[in-house]
């Protein structure tokens, strides 16, 4: 899915300009994380604004960016399955900054903010989940019900979605020694390559489970801008931050409870507070 | 590489053809005259000898009815093919009489009765391009236009070769000189060997070659008025003023009226005069579409303020005139009635007109601007001369310029025939008397007169003026070939009525000697007569890489050869695109002949440069532009360059071209078109900007939800139908055979991807490998049925089920209230062509994605009809919506709230179950989006998907022709922009090349030949970064001569107070403060980090590596640094 091209290096320095400028002063509620070779795939966690049915969950998008970046739009899906009337049932999302307004000088603040308000304030007339649209627009608490039921379902899950696939895809440099990345992935617990977030990778359960779905872990940084005032570690569900490759999203999420802990240490190593 | 090696070569593989078409393809062999023949067998004994450079100029001539024969097909229902066979035949006899001799022919009555008498088709393959800019009204129009060009000089034959593209019915080219040497510096048809030569019968085979629709023929005695009355418009080149103002005479009171087009280019002036008759009326003015608006809301008023949908900007003026239709409630005004707009605004306007007793407004509404036609008084030349008007100008820089060309050519017309000749270059006695001859004139004009004239314009006006240069040729030759479709047509706003223009700036910086301007007795004379033999040895030595062999690089390579650049053995061109010759491209890449078609565009262009101009130094090459090709356009390469021209078609690959420029610090010189218009942009190291410091917004697109449920336009209709072609006929059938050749890796990527958009794909492969499965002919036909129904029925029926007619937003308004439009089901009736159609093409698609072979009886009606009645299609149930389960701590819902990757997993298991049931071997063919081909069915589909829908939401529905423009993304153009734009850059070559010039010496245009304007100005500087005592522009770079680490790289930034906090090299971060891993790679050289994180491989003979850094000052502020350049060894 990642489109895998290659951005121009002004393109290079004003991300890392904006990047910089999210980590400096994040927006609220949103959580921006980006693996250091692949600038073009963007994830970004979105809690679910208090009040609105999406209240307590985390939501993950990705953003990916055309090597015409700023110049045309990126592109946005949501990864966390979600009820509502302007994101398709397969995380599409309509919303005209995206299209119609979309304006190079925008920046990914802006298109983060937007999606976050989208959460807050749905516009069934324009609606991509035209049931959820139908719904809002006859029976606000049955949408909202709804809407908390997917939240509670899909976003709440302390198991973590990044699919590491996604990352690997879209690195180049991951993709030319895959074998050698996943081969170093495998027995260690102490990968050098690795920093911090490998730490989670090579925990048991997840090393085992990389390895025998042959996709490349990262083997180089992500960062995770976290936005929220109050920290991760102050909710259960910060932990849907991980990249942790999956192949079987049922067992991986049984045995979370006993790495929870672990990736909560972790994590806290790994990230840089704002 | 010898480009004309690779000539001779095509040559031989075609000469069978070529030979055999002669000899089989002619009815009538006998009536060709004798030495055809011979000359036929005299070839076929040459070409065993393999002689095959003496051979190309005599081939050259012989072969301009491929285009034709390839054209006939034997398609026995179409009258067209045979006249086209007619049109054949004939152009075989008059080249024939061109050759013979001087003999001069006009269109006979037969010809014009042959021609009056089935309406001209227009072949939609070759002239798609053009089509897109004129429509088919104007060109029917030029195709029933005879046109006469009188003076085959450098002018003559570019304004030709432009008529000749666009397809009228006859050019007529009158010249009773002689070819001499100082022509061959811009008419491209003339050789060496064609001095001494009629000029008009010089040209006339190989303009025959670029259409052989269009009638050629040659007028080589004197011309006497009454000789214009056969022509729709008439256009002289080299004429004395007093002759032309008879012929004007004439012309302005014939009835009906001649248009009456004198141009003349002279050095580095040029004059253009246009006389349309005492009334011509200009059918559209502008060219552009008519604008429209979604209404809001209309008053009860007068006048009546009518507010519209913030979708999109409105672009109407005051004072236009508008329609109504669709408006609910104030239904008087759906009357088709036009009406005034005043004092229109972004989103409202209001309407002269009383609405106060009419219906009050419920919704809806479409507004329409009405185009109105413009009728122009021409005054003739005589008083037109006396009276000039308004001039059309074109740089404000200088505004007084015209006014003083229009007395300087008078000047230069009596001069002329006072001497009989021109004033020699650099001769300071015929300066004066030219300028004696200005200020009589000037004096005779009282009142107007002009004061303060400059002489030294008037004294480099009298030097070049007997020079005809190539550039502004063909930059003359856009605009007048472009004034004659205007006569013909009434399309586009013509030049009222003078134009005059000079490019003086195009001058060496330094002063020229007389001596420097003496002829050499060489095809550059006129050339050197101007810019002195220095210059000139300074052109052929250069080193120029054009980028892209389409319609720019055409007229560029022509424009080269002619002017002489890269003409001598240290002087190189290369020119390179990837691209193979496409029918459409013919009507305006003029180096390209049908036998072409499929070849590489730049070999081809090369070699036909060539024959233009033998000394010509090419290399031909067939790499696209592009990151991946810098093995081949190396550092060397790119070192040795002196300029660079682009001659694309893409925003990015110019984007990339400019980058490099910056880079090696080389000229750029930019120019595109899009039909009528075109731009120039200079990129001078460190003068100007670079190309890519503006950018032109982005395109609108269209948001998500209105392309999959509220269309309101046609482009929104035609946006859903390629992704549905796309989805459908490639990405699925490419999925299918991913899966198939190797399902255990398929189905792991599809788990690990695991999220919604790898659930929809597998759902589309399952459904392609299983219940849509087709094995028959009928299995596509039952396909496509259900397929009409899924979309054009169903899915409304669905979608207002969901939202009824009557649905109310949460502010009460109507869901349904504009920009959306209320959607309707189509009830599939075979009886309507557009879904027997729809049906055809889909079906006929779907066999192809399986490899069933498509029977004859598809394209037959009745056969499909009875086919289509068949299928059995199920009665649609709107799905009732999700149910809602009301229990928040349920552990088992709803399907749709299932995990996809536990969906997924099923999904790979029912995959798997089914690829059993396929045949061994069974793979899917993936099909590609050609928009260019009309046999393919693609078209059709798409069109046949967008007018459907169209027709759901009744929006006005387009033709094929208009679909394939739109869903195509066809760029429209014709060849004068072409020109114009090549001429412009070929002026401000002379300057680069020359060195030495200022940065306002330099020029930059915008042009529109459909108003007509022209804004010609100086580039804008590039952009200067201060920072403490420094400057810098996007020209500078920093160099370090160092084997540095990352963390001395930092420090030697620090001592310049910037803080870096990220660190790239090409498409690879080096460093960035997010990372607190990049934090160890402080102390690795950034060298080794390059090769390892950026998998940099830096060639042996490069010494350094280049980073870009983004840092701050020591207030925060983001600073733009130039690249640094590391020397590590």
């Amino acid at each position: 899915m990642a489109t895998n091209e290659n951005l121009p290096p002004n393109v290079i320095k004003q991300l890392a300009k904006e990047l910089k400028n999210l980590d400096d002063s994040p927006p609220e509620g949103i959580k921006v994380i980006v693996n250091d070779d692949d600038f073009s795939t963007i994830f970004a966690d979105i809690e679910g604004p208090a009040g609105t049915p999406y209240e307590n969950g985390i939501f993950r998008m990705k953003l990916l960016l055309s090597h015409d970046f700023p110049h045309s739009p990126p592109k946005g899906y949501f990864l966390t399955k979600i009820f509502h009337p302007n994101i398709a049932t397969n995380g599409e999302i309509c919303v005209n900054t995206l299209k119609k307004d979309w304006n190079p000088s925008l920046g990914l603040r802006h298109v983060l903010i937007v999606i976050r308000c989208l959460l807050i304030e749905p516009f069934p007339e324009s609606a991509l989940n035209e049931q959820a649209g139908k719904m809002l627009l006859e029976n606000y608490e049955e949408y909202a019900r709804h809407a908390r039921l997917y939240t509670g379902i899909h976003a709440l899950k302390p198991k973590p979605k990044f699919k590491t696939a996604a990352i690997s895809e879209s690195t180049t440099a991951l993709n030319v020694d895959q074998k050698a990345a996943s081969l170093t992935a495998a027995p260690s617990s102490k990968t050098v390559a690795g920093p911090e977030l490998s730490a989670v990778a090579v925990s048991p359960a997840a090393s085992e489970l990389a390895v025998e779905a042959a996709s490349a872990r990262p083997a180089s940084a992500t960062t995770t801008v976290t936005a929220s005032a109050t920290g991760p570690t102050s909710k259960p569900v910060a932990s849907a931050g991980f990249p942790v490759p999956l192949k079987k999203e049922g067992t991986i999420a049984a045995k979370l409870p006993a790495v929870d802990r672990k990736k909560m240490d972790a994590r806290k190593k790994s990230l840089k507070r704002l | 590489m010898d480009a004309r090696f690779g000539w001779g070569l095509r040559l031989g593989f075609l000469l069978p053809v070529v030979v055999g078409f002669l000899l089989g393809a002619v009815p009538g062999v006998r009536d060709l005259p004798l030495y055809a023949l011979l000359l036929l067998s005299s070839l076929v004994l040459m070409s065993g000898m393999g002689c095959w450079r003496v051979l190309s100029s005599v081939l050259h001539y012989m072969l301009p009815r491929k285009r034709a024969a390839g054209e006939e097909v034997p398609d026995a229902a179409v009258g067209g093919s045979l006249l086209k066979k007619q049109r054949v035949d004939w152009s075989v006899a008059s080249s024939s009489e061109g050759l013979k001799d001087s003999h001069h022919r006009k269109p006979s009555a037969m010809d014009r009765e042959r021609n009056g008498s089935s309406p001209p088709e227009i072949d939609e393959d070759l002239h798609s391009r053009q089509l897109a800019v004129y429509g088919r009204e104007t060109m029917r129009r030029l195709f029933a236009s005879n046109v006469l060009i009188s003076g085959m000089n450098g002018l003559g034959a570019e304004i030709a070769k432009n008529l000749v593209l666009a397809g009228v019915k006859s050019v007529t080219l009158h010249d009773d000189g002689a070819v001499d040497m100082w022509d061959l510096s811009s008419n491209f048809f003339f050789s060496e060997d064609d001095v001494g030569k009629n000029r008009a019968l010089a040209c006339v085979q190989k303009l025959q070659e670029l259409n052989n629709t269009v009638i050629i023929s040659t007028h080589t005695t004197k011309l006497s008025k009454e000789d214009l009355s056969f022509f729709q418009a008439v256009v002289f080149t080299e004429i004395t003023l007093e002759k032309a103002i008879e012929f004007d005479d004439y012309c302005h009171n014939h009835q009906p009226p001649i248009s009456f087009i004198k141009s003349e280019v002279r050095g580095l002036f040029g004059s253009v005069f246009v006389d349309f008759g005492p009334e011509f009326t200009v059918a559209d003015v502008d060219g552009e579409e008519p604008h429209t608006g979604i209404i809001a809301s209309i008053s009860n008023d007068s006048p009546a303020l009518v507010t519209c949908v913030d979708d999109e900007r409105l672009e109407f003026q005051d004072n236009d005139l508008v329609v109504f239709s669709e408006v609910e409630g104030m239904i008087e005004l759906n009357d088709g009635k036009p009406r005034k707009v005043k004092n229109s605004r972004p989103y409202s306007f209001y309407l002269e007109e009383d609405t106060t007793n009419f219906g009050s407004y419920v919704k809806g509404g479409i507004v329409t601007q009405v185009k109105q036609p413009k009728v122009l008084k021409f005054k003739p030349l005589k008083d037109a001369l006396r009276d000039p008007g308004d001039f059309l100008l074109s740089d404000f820089s200088k505004f007084d310029h015209p006014q003083v060309l229009h007395l300087a050519f008078q000047a230069l017309d009596r001069f002329r025939c006072n001497y009989g000749r021109f004033p020699v270059a650099g001769c300071e006695d015929d300066a004066k008397k030219l300028i004696d001859h200005f200020s009589i004139i000037n004096e005779s004009m009282g009142d107007s007169r002009t004061e303060n004239v400059d002489d030294k314009l008037l004294r480099h006006f009298a030097s070049g003026s007997r020079a005809i240069l190539n550039p502004m040729a063909a930059m003359f030759g856009g605009i007048v070939g472009q004034e004659v479709v205007k006569a013909c047509s009434g399309k586009f706003h013509p030049i009222f009525q003078f134009f005059y223009f000079d490019s003086v700036e195009s001058l060496p910086t330094e002063v020229l000697e007389a001596k420097d301007l003496t002829p050499l007795n060489s095809c550059y004379d006129a050339q050197i007569s101007v810019f002195g033999s220095k210059l000139q040895k300074k052109l052929e030595e250069a080193k120029v890489f054009i980028v892209g062999s389409g319609a720019l690089g055409c007229e560029f390579l022509k424009n080269l050869a002619l002017m002489g650049v890269s003409c001598c053995h240290q002087g190189k061109i290369t020119i390179t695109d990837d691209d193979v010759i496409e029918k459409s491209n013919l009507s305006r890449q003029f180096l390209f002949r049908d036998w072409n078609i499929g070849q590489a565009k730049s070999t081809v262009a090369a070699s036909a440069a060539c024959v233009i101009n033998p000394n010509l130094h090419i290399e031909a090459l067939q790499n696209r532009a592009s990151p991946e090709t810098e093995n081949v356009f190396n550092d060397s390469f790119w070192e040795s360059l002196d300029v660079v021209i682009n001659a694309l078609d893409n925003i990015n690959a110019r984007m990339y071209m400019d980058q490099r420029c910056v880079y090696f610090q080389k000229p750029l010189l930019e120019s595109g078109t899009l039909g009528p218009k075109c731009n120039t942009q200079m990129v001078i190291p460190h003068l100007t900007e670079n190309y890519g410091a503006s950018r032109d917004p982005p395109e609108k697109q269209a948001p998500m939800c209105t392309v999959h449920s509220f269309p309101h336009n046609i482009d929104h209709c035609l946006t859903w139908a390629r992704s549905e072609f796309e989805g459908m006929l490639e990405k699925t059938p490419s999925e299918v055979n991913k899966f198939l050749s190797n399902p255990h890796e398929y189905a792991a990527a599809m788990k690990s991807a695991g999220d919604a958009q790898a659930r929809d794909m597998l759902e589309r492969v399952i459904e392609c490998l299983d219940k849509e499965r087709c094995e028959t002919f009928e299995d596509c036909i039952a396909w496509a049925r259900m397929k009409f129904e899924d979309y054009f029925s169903n899915r409304v029926k669905q979608l207002t089920f969901t939202f009824p007619e009557d649905s109310m937003t949460s502010t009460g308004a109507p869901f349904w209230s504009a920009p959306k439009r209320f959607p309707r089901p189509l009830q599939f009736t075979a009886s309507d062509p557009s879904h027997l159609h729809f049906l055809m093409a889909a079906s006929i698609l779907r066999a192809e994605t399986f490899g069933i072979p498509v029977p004859d009886w598809a394209k037959n009606p009745t056969k499909l009809i009875v086919a289509g009645d068949r299928v059995l299609v199920p009665d649609f149930q709107p799905k009732e919506g999700v149910k809602i389960v009301t229990d928040e701590k349920a552990t088992s819902v709803s399907a749709a709230s299932i995990d996809d990757a536990a969906v997924i997993n099923d999904l790979i298991v029912k995959l798997e179950e089914c690829s059993k049931k396929l045949p061994p071997g069974f793979r899917m063919k993936p099909i590609q989006f050609e928009k260019d081909d009309d046999t393919n069915y693609h078209m059709d589909f798409i069109a046949g998907l967008a007018n459907m829908r169209a027709r759901n939401y009744s929006i006005p529905e387009v033709d094929k022709l208009k679909a394939k423009f739109i869903a195509g993304r066809i760029i429209p153009a014709i060849a004068t922009s072409t020109a114009l734009a090549t001429g412009l850059v070929c002026l401000e070559l002379y300057k680069v090349l020359a060195g030495g010039h200022k940065m306002e010496d330099y020029k930059n245009t915008f042009a529109n030949l459909a108003l007509p304007l022209f804004t010609i100005s100086e580039p804008a500087p590039p952009k200067v970064v201060e920072h403490q005592d420094m400057r810098w522009t996007v020209w500078d770079r920093w160099v370090i001569k160092e084997n540095l680490t990352l963390r001395e790289l930092m420090n030697w930034l620090r001592d310049k107070g910037l803080d870096a906090y990220s660190i790239s090299c090409g498409t690879s971060l080096l460093y960035n403060s997010m990372f607190p891993k990049h934090k160890e790679r402080l102390d690795k050289k950034v060298v080794d980090l390059a090769k390892e994180v950026a998998k940099a491989e830096i060639p042996p003979y490069r010494r350094h590596l280049d980073v870009v850094v983004a840092c701050e000052d020591d207030d925060g502020n983001d600073i733009d640094i130039p690249l640094i350049s590391i020397y590590f060894r």
